[in-house]
């Protein structure tokens, strides 16, 4: 009897038995959350997008740009290539190979600095009925800069060995942080007026449901108060532009985009709010 | 002659008075310790092969899922499109279409050191 015991004891101990039942609850299937995937229909359904002659010049003016970035990419990676190679040997073929990728690598990149800036002053053109003055003064900026980078690929092709490299480098850093302003600049001016363009939009409809003749007369006051909120979204516009006229230093740029951004969202969030309520007002017209 | 013989033999276990003599043991079952061990014996037996086939036959322990929580409504009032009135339809829709628009186009990101 008592060897039935350790029999027993032996080889149905409690650690046996809960290795069995952790065995029972992994083999357990867990369960899963389907995910409803987005049908390829249902992409295939959006209205054929029909760009205006100014929006199609942008997109042609962008594609250039964006094969010239991929140019650049590649001429980068050969001169990471070159430099490594360059360091590894250190001989006379070797940094000669790593003097002519680098002068192609900033023709390159000069290249495309150009196509970026020609299809932003472009882009600059779609909205600048806004604010046609402010919006002049960034076009001029960049057009400046445009040929800038034109001369540059003059240059550059001149240079004799590392030293020539060098000097220009340290140039272009301090003319760096002044392209940036500028191309920054004129991205929150673009984005300012085209809300300024919807503000205007809005203002007309606003007007137009306004002179109907079924508009409740408790919904007047709404249109009161209208006033206030335009004046709210302008000066979230202001606040924008302001922080692009921060002084930047001479040799590190101070990015302010992010908070002109945050002041266009503001403003963005305002008018989101005044089409809420203009189609709540819209709505009461048919009651 | 009688064999006046008072001698006992030591060596002889039966004849030593000093040892006691070993009784061979007899399982009694009418011996009331033995009943007693054998039936604690008996349960203890029946309690493990009860523990056996709990084991065997339990269920496993259904996994709960990890629910989120429900999301809370929020109070806004529901715009039913079809009540604007047809002659705002397309304007609202365009002025919808801007606002959810980005117009970002972000300059490209390089590296100052190259050629340095």
């Amino acid at each position: 009897m008592w060897v039935l015991f350790l029999i027993f004891f032996t080889f149905i101990s409690p650690v046996h038995a809960q290795e069995l039942q952790e065995s029972t609850v992994s083999s357990q299937e867990i369960p899963t959350i389907e995910t409803e995937e987005s049908s390829p229909s249902s992409s295939s359904m959006a209205a054929p997008n029909l760009l205006d002659p100014q929006t199609a010049l942008f997109q042609q003016y962008r594609t250039d740009y964006l094969f010239q970035f991929d140019l650049y990419q590649k001429a980068y990676i050969d001169y990471i290539n070159k430099s490594q190679v360059h360091t590894k040997y250190n001989t006379v073929t070797t940094q000669k190979d790593k003097f002519e990728a680098t002068k192609n690598t900033l023709l390159i990149r000069n290249k495309m600095f150009k196509t970026y800036l020609v299809a932003l002053r472009v882009d600059l053109d779609r909205f600048k009925e806004s604010n046609p003055t402010e919006t002049e003064k960034n076009q001029i900026k960049i057009s400046k800069w445009e040929d800038w980078f034109d001369e540059q690929n003059l240059i550059i092709p001149s240079f004799n060995n590392e030293s020539d490299t060098s000097k220009w480098v340290n140039k272009f850093k301090t003319n760096y942080v002044a392209i940036q302003k500028d191309i920054y600049t004129a991205l929150v001016q673009h984005e300012i007026n085209f809300k300024l363009k919807i503000l205007d939009e809005v203002k007309s409809l606003a007007e137009e449901i306004q002179n109907s003749p079924q508009l409740p007369t408790e919904s007047q006051q709404w249109f009161t108060n209208l006033p206030i909120k335009s004046d709210l979204i302008m000066e979230n516009l202001k606040n924008a532009i302001s922080y692009t006229e921060k002084v930047q230093n001479l040799s590190k740029f101070s990015n302010f985009y992010t908070n002109s951004k945050n002041e266009i969202n503001k403003a963005n969030n305002y008018l989101i709010d005044i089409m809420k309520d203009l189609k709540s007002i819209a709505i009461k017209l048919n009651q | 002659m009688e064999n006046n013989n008072s001698y006992q033999s030591i060596d002889t276990p039966v004849e030593n008075p000093l040892e006691t003599p070993k009784q061979p043991f007899k399982f009694n079952l009418s011996d009331p310790k033995i009943k007693i061990l054998f039936i604690l014996g008996i349960i203890i037996i029946i309690l493990i092969i009860l523990s056996i086939l709990t084991i065997v036959f339990r269920k496993p322990p259904q996994k709960i899922p990890q629910l989120t929580p429900t999301p809370t409504i929020l109070a806004e009032p529901t715009v039913i499109e079809s009540n604007i009135p047809q002659d705002f339809v397309d304007k609202f829709n365009q002025i919808e279409n801007e606002l959810k628009k980005d117009e970002t186009f972000p300059p490209p990101q390089i590296n100052t050191e190259i050629g340095l």
